[in-house]
């Protein structure tokens, strides 16, 4: 195995540990609203991941710079043909990181629902987005002979990258309430448990149709690959677990469910890392957009000894913030102003039990 | 090799324009709220010594 497939599969690995980490706080940023009624639950739910979100969002800059520094022109062509679309990515990133921050260092009912509609835009549009600029990578753009990108924003916005991003996002959904179930107890433990439960059927039905287009994208018939069939097998196991009340497992198999459909991206796109859609002549493969072999090697070399090291503090993190949150019994928060109600019970969202 | 050697052609003025604006207006509201907050934080009363470790305590079991 040369180093440039060594290099792609390490990206691959990047990107899916990104979702698999990154995508249960997308999906507790989005339900915040939904799972937490009052404003003392919905603090609650925001420290289920408070002290994780930062450390797993770094998957994603990891992932960008191993794409730079191994295949440049990878980076170069992507980076530029997806430029408006990363302006709005990390728009919503921003957003998203600040509204964790200064959501409760004001009291006002206002200052709050701000930074909370902010915080579920922001959860939402940036798996969204970059659900749809991986498809992309697959799906094809126009790029032509010196690896330029021809077209214009809304060449990105294919139907098949826009339900690829959707896809992302209820595999967000589905993880991040798994998560909450798993984090949490009493009332919030019950209506993350439920939410989980019901999103498997939607999220379930969207990997399938994802799986089937993704084949029909890259014309190889209409069967689902083993990845599709593995991510499927494991969502109906994910909600028979959550059934059996086995949080634990239920979340291991909602991560296999999403990195097995991010892993479908990458298996399904090699030796290509970029398709053009003007010609297949210039596509840009693993091995015409890498770096040169020193770079890679001195690369392999680092990523080897530091990875893991990465990889043992950020499991140490989760080690030890392991311990479930109590729901509030019926307190207000503690900080300084609490004026009892301005906090109104609408900010919650509508109630998830029929 | 010359800054006009590195721009890329299929990124326009136009989005360069748009991304630049986008970029400044965000940190710029986000530099005023953020200073808001600094200077309402600043302005704010200590708690009296002795009642100090409890409030903080109960300040970080709800941090967010």
């Amino acid at each position: 195995m040369g180093l440039q497939v060594f290099w792609f599969i390490a990206i691959a690995v990047l990107w899916t540990g990104f979702f698999v980490l990154e995508g249960f706080d997308f999906g507790v940023g989005m339900l915040r609203g939904v799972i937490g009624r009052t404003e003392a639950e919905q603090r609650v739910v925001i420290a289920t991941i408070g002290p994780v979100w930062d450390g797993n969002e770094v998957w994603l800059i990891v992932a960008g710079a191993g794409t730079f520094a191994a295949f440049p022109s990878w980076y170069a062509t992507m980076f530029s043909a997806l430029y408006l679309a990363m302006v709005l990515l990390l728009v919503a990133l921003i957003v998203r990181g600040v509204s964790f921050e200064f959501r409760s260092k004001r009291a006002g009912a206002a200052w709050r629902k701000n930074w909370s509609r902010l915080q579920t835009a922001g959860s939402f549009l940036a798996p969204l987005l970059i659900g749809i600029a991986l498809a992309d990578l697959l799906h094809g753009l126009p790029i032509d002979s010196s690896e330029e990108f021809t077209g214009n924003f809304w060449d990105l916005l294919s139907p098949y990258s826009v339900f690829a991003g959707l896809t992302l996002v209820l595999l967000c959904v589905l993880h991040g309430a798994t998560y909450l179930s798993l984090k949490t107890d009493g009332e919030l433990r019950e209506r993350a448990h439920r939410l989980a439960r019901r999103s498997t059927v939607v999220t379930g039905a969207a990997v399938l149709i994802f799986g089937v287009w993704t084949q029909v994208v890259i014309h190889h018939g209409a069967f689902p690959d083993f990845l599709t069939v593995g991510a499927l097998l494991a969502i109906v196991a994910s909600a028979w677990l959550l059934g059996e009340r086995r949080e634990g497992w239920a979340f291991a198999m909602t991560a296999f469910a999403m990195a097995a459909t991010v892993l479908t991206f990458f298996t399904d796109l090699y030796p290509n890392v970029m398709v053009s859609s003007t010609d297949a002549a210039y596509n840009l493969t693993v091995q015409n957009a890498s770096s040169a072999p020193y770079a890679l090697k001195v690369m392999t070399i680092v990523a080897v000894i530091f990875l893991p090291v990465v990889m043992i503090y950020q499991g140490w993190t989760y080690h030890v913030f392991r311990k479930r949150l109590a729901s509030p019994a019926g307190s207000e928060p503690p900080p300084s102003t609490s004026p009892s109600g301005s906090f109104p019970a609408a900010a919650g969202g509508t109630p998830v039990e029929s | 090799m010359q800054t006009s050697q590195g721009v890329s052609p299929s990124v326009s003025a136009t989005s360069i324009w748009i991304s630049l604006s986008i970029f400044v207006l965000l940190y710029g509201t986000l530099a005023v709220v953020d200073w808001t907050l600094m200077v309402r934080y600043a302005r704010k009363e200590l708690a009296p010594v002795g009642e100090a470790d409890e409030h903080d305590l109960s300040e970080a079991a709800m941090a967010y």
